[in-house]
């Protein structure tokens, strides 16, 4: 039941942070791609939790930011960004031997590779191919930043004497 | 506990990784466009043709499509930008003017795109 909770507000948190993103426009050159602060309370949720998690809440934050402050087009987009995001933060935590920092980079590059691949596919142009690299910075910038944030975020909380959280 | 915190050699590696893609691309990219001089405006939707006009022109253009979607297309002084347009994100307007070989103004909503469109001498 506590988890339960807990889960609610890192929805409520990650909605948060869309909606700060949504304010501060912060790449001006390249609009409607975001660099996806909210990928912050997934990789804590993925961390503390666990994959099953993680999916839920990023499930919950995006239809339900889609249904607050954006429109049923732009779900199409944050669905591709969050779970192409989540799942490559999936293979590097499992496989790749990344820590906190390089597992949130592979999130933060793949959801913007996501929504780049769904805007060509929705625009059936190949010219957006022009934003890749800004992209590929942006994604790489606002990775190794929200891997440093939750890091930090991850050793504040109270850990071992966490009952429902990591069980190492 | 948390060890998983700390940065390793192939976090280092990965970001290595990005960063020279992006160079790659971006070299790509310049390339591609290197040399060239803005000669035309590009008006694509779900990837038709739907006008190519010279850059030279001082033209204002409204495009309406079936489905919903005006865009107001402004062209002055070599420079183009979407003026006006009711999609409800407003992203096509806020990018502004375009002056440079393969920049583009894109409308998710109503499919669109606005690029420019070089050409050698
Ligand atoms: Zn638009």
């Amino acid at each position: 039941m506590k988890k339960t909770a807990v889960l609610g507000m890192l929805v409520c948190a990650a909605m948060m942070l869309s909606y700060v993103e949504s304010l501060v426009e912060l790449t001006p050159s390249i609009p409607g791609i975001k660099i996806g602060l909210a990928n912050l309370v997934i990789v804590i949720c993925l961390y503390r939790y666990g994959e099953r998690e993680a999916f839920l809440v990023n499930l919950a934050r995006v239809v339900l930011g889609a249904f607050l402050f954006g429109s049923l087009f732009s779900l199409l987009y944050s669905l591709a960004g969050a779970f192409f995001s989540l799942a490559a933060m999936v293979a590097g935590k499992r496989r790749l031997g990344f820590s906190l920092v390089g597992v949130s980079v592979c999130g933060g590059v793949c959801h913007n590779l996501g929504q780049l691949f769904m805007a060509m596919a929705v625009l059936q142009s190949v010219w957006v191919i022009f934003y890749l690299p800004w992209l590929l910075l942006a994604g790489c910038a606002a990775g190794i930043l929200i891997g440093i944030c939750a890091g930090r975020v991850c050793r504040r909380l109270p850990g071992s004497d966490d009952t429902q959280g990591t069980e190492k | 506990m948390f060890e998983y915190a700390r940065i390793n050699s192939r976090d280092l590696s990965l970001i290595a990784a990005v960063l020279l893609i992006f160079g790659i691309s971006a070299f790509c990219i310049f390339l591609l466009f290197a040399g060239q001089k803005s000669r035309w405006v590009i008006v694509e939707q779900n990837g038709d043709l739907l006008a190519r006009i010279s850059l030279q022109e001082e033209r204002t253009v409204s495009y309406t499509c079936e489905e919903g979607g005006r865009h107001v297309i402004e062209i002055q002084d070599g420079r183009v930008r979407v003026r006006e347009a009711d999609c409800p994100d407003q992203i096509c307007v806020r990018q502004g003017w375009l002056e440079k070989p393969g920049q583009l103004a894109v409308c998710l909503p109503h499919r669109m795109v606005v690029r420019i469109e070089g050409g050698f001498s």
